[in-house]
C-alpha cells in the first residue's frame, strides 16, 4: 500500500501539465544582427519550465522569415518560459527569460528586437568604482547599448549570471551608448541619477565612477 | 402511535401507486437499467483545428441509463476518442485524447416489433488532452452538444444492436483572438456509432 501511495505521489508530482490549453497567445519578435539587419532562417525555441525539474523545449520552435520576424502561436505557458536561440553561423547563443503573464497581457506577446552578435564584433566594457565619500554608494547601473548577454530577463535586461549589479558588459564595437547610474547619499537621503554618453571602438573600454 | 399511523399511511400510498401502475400496465417511472457499449467514429468538417489538422480514429462510446419517465430516458455516458496529429499549427503534439462525460435524454419510438428509433440530445463536458508521446502537454476543457438518433434492432429481451448517427458541436470558450477562438475552440462533426445495448 505504501508503494502504491508513493507511486501515486510521484505520478502527481511529475505529471504537471506545462501549457494551458484554454489560452492561446502569439509570441512576436524580430531577429537582427549588430547592424540592425534582419537575420532570416534563424531557429527560435520556446523553453518552458514546469514541475520541479522539467523543461520542455521541443513543442514550440520556428524559423525567422526573410524580414527576421518570428511569430509563434502557442498555448500559454503555465510556468515561466524563455526564448532560446542556439549559436550558429558564428552568432552567439542567447536566452531571454521572463516570458510569462507577469510581463504580458492579452493574446499578442511582443518581445521586440533581439540582437544576435558574433564574438569578433564585441568589445569589453568594464565599470570600476572609486569611492571618496563613505556616505555615498552606487545603487543601480544601466547600459543602454547594443550588447550581448547570454541570458537576460525580458523586462529588466537583468542578467542572472551577474546579479543585480552588472559591471562587465560585452558591447558591439564602434557604437555610442549611454551609461546610467544612481548614487545614493545616506547623509542627505537623496539619490542622484547620472547619465553619461560614451563611445566604444574596437578595443576594450574601462570607465571609473567616482563618488 | 404516531409513528405507526405514518407507516400505515405510507404503505397505503405506495400500495395505491403500485396498484395504479399495474392497472395502467405502463409504469410512469421505470427504474430498469440499460447500457449501451459501442465504437464511435467522428467525421469533423468545417474550417477548424480538428477537421484540418488531426485524423480521427475509432473511439469508444458508452451510455448508462437508470431511469425512464414515461418514455423519456435519462442517462450518463463516457466516450473516448483519439486524434492523431497530421500537421498541427499549435505546437508539436503527436495526438489528442478526448474524454467526454455525457448527460443525455432520449425518447423511444417503436417502428416494428424488433426495431425502434431513439432520438436523443446530450450535453457533455469534454477534456482535450494534447499529448507528446505519453506526456500530456496541454489540457483544454470544452463542452459539446449532440443531437441524433439510435436505430435499435432487438435481438431478444436482453440484447439489441444499435447504430447511431448524430451531429456534434464543440463549444469552447478559450482565451484567444476571435479568429483563433473559432478555429481552435469550435468544431462540428457527424458521429457514427455501432454497438450493443443491454436491457
Amino acid at each position: 500500500m505504501k508503494k502504491i501511495i508513493l507511486l501515486s505521489l510521484i505520478c502527481f508530482h511529475s505529471c504537471d501539465i506545462p501549457y494551458d490549453g484554454n489560452s492561446i497567445i502569439t509570441i512576436n519578435a524580430k531577429i537582427v544582427n549588430g547592424n540592425n539587419e534582419p537575420i532570416a532562417n534563424k531557429e527560435v525555441r520556446i523553453q518552458n519550465s514546469y514541475g520541479d525539474d522539467n523543461l520542455d523545449s521541443n513543442t514550440y520552435k520556428k524559423k525567422s522569415d526573410a524580414s527576421g520576424m518570428i511569430s509563434i502561436k502557442m498555448f500559454e505557458p503555465k510556468g515561466s518560459a524563455n526564448i532560446s536561440i542556439e549559436g550558429a553561423d558564428d552568432y552567439l547563443s542567447t536566452e531571454i527569460w521572463g516570458i510569462n503573464d507577469d510581463h504580458f497581457t492579452g493574446t499578442e506577446w511582443n518581445v521586440g528586437t533581439i540582437y544576435l552578435l558574433k564574438a569578433n564584433e564585441l568589445s569589453l566594457f568594464t565599470i570600476q568604482f572609486n569611492q571618496l565619500n563613505a556616505h555615498k554608494s552606487v545603487t543601480s547601473i544601466q547600459v543602454d547599448a547594443i550588447k550581448y548577454q547570454e541570458y537576460y530577463y525580458f523586462d529588466s535586461q537583468y542578467n542572472p549570471l551577474y546579479g543585480n549589479f552588472q559591471t562587465v558588459y560585452q558591447l558591439k564595437k564602434n557604437q555610442t551608448f549611454t551609461l546610467k547610474y544612481s548614487i545614493f547619499n545616506s547623509q542627505t537621503n537623496s539619490t542622484d541619477n547620472i547619465s553619461i554618453p560614451l563611445s566604444i571602438g574596437t578595443s576594450d573600454l574601462n570607465y571609473t565612477i567616482t563618488f | 402511535m404516531k409513528m405507526k399511523k405514518s407507516f400505515i399511511l405510507l404503505f397505503l400510498l405506495i400500495f395505491n401507486f403500485v396498484y395504479c401502475q399495474i392497472n395502467k400496465t405502463e409504469k410512469i417511472i421505470n427504474l430498469e437499467p440499460s447500457m449501451r457499449l459501442g465504437i464511435n467514429f467522428p467525421l469533423h468538417f468545417g474550417n477548424n483545428m480538428l477537421a484540418n489538422e488531426y485524423r480521427s480514429s475509432i473511439g469508444f462510446t458508452s451510455n448508462f441509463s437508470v431511469i425512464q419517465i414515461y418514455k423519456i430516458k435519462f442517462s450518463g455516458g463516457y466516450e473516448f476518442q483519439k486524434y492523431n496529429e497530421n500537421r498541427s499549427s499549435i505546437g508539436k503534439f503527436t495526438s489528442i485524447n478526448k474524454h467526454t462525460y455525457i448527460l443525455q435524454t432520449d425518447y423511444s419510438i417503436p417502428i416494428l416489433n424488433t426495431h425502434q428509433l431513439v432520438p436523443f440530445i446530450s450535453y457533455s463536458a469534454t477534456n482535450l488532452n494534447f499529448k507528446d508521446g505519453t506526456y500530456t502537454m496541454a489540457k483544454q476543457h470544452t463542452n459539446e452538444i449532440k443531437i441524433g438518433s439510435y436505430f435499435d434492432y432487438q435481438l431478444n429481451s436482453t440484447y439489441s444492436l444499435f447504430f447511431s448517427l448524430n451531429y456534434c458541436k464543440i463549444l469552447n470558450n478559450i482565451e484567444a483572438s476571435k479568429a483563433d477562438q473559432k478555429y481552435y475552440g469550435t468544431s462540428n462533426s457527424f458521429n457514427f456509432s455501432l454497438g450493443i445495448e443491454f436491457n
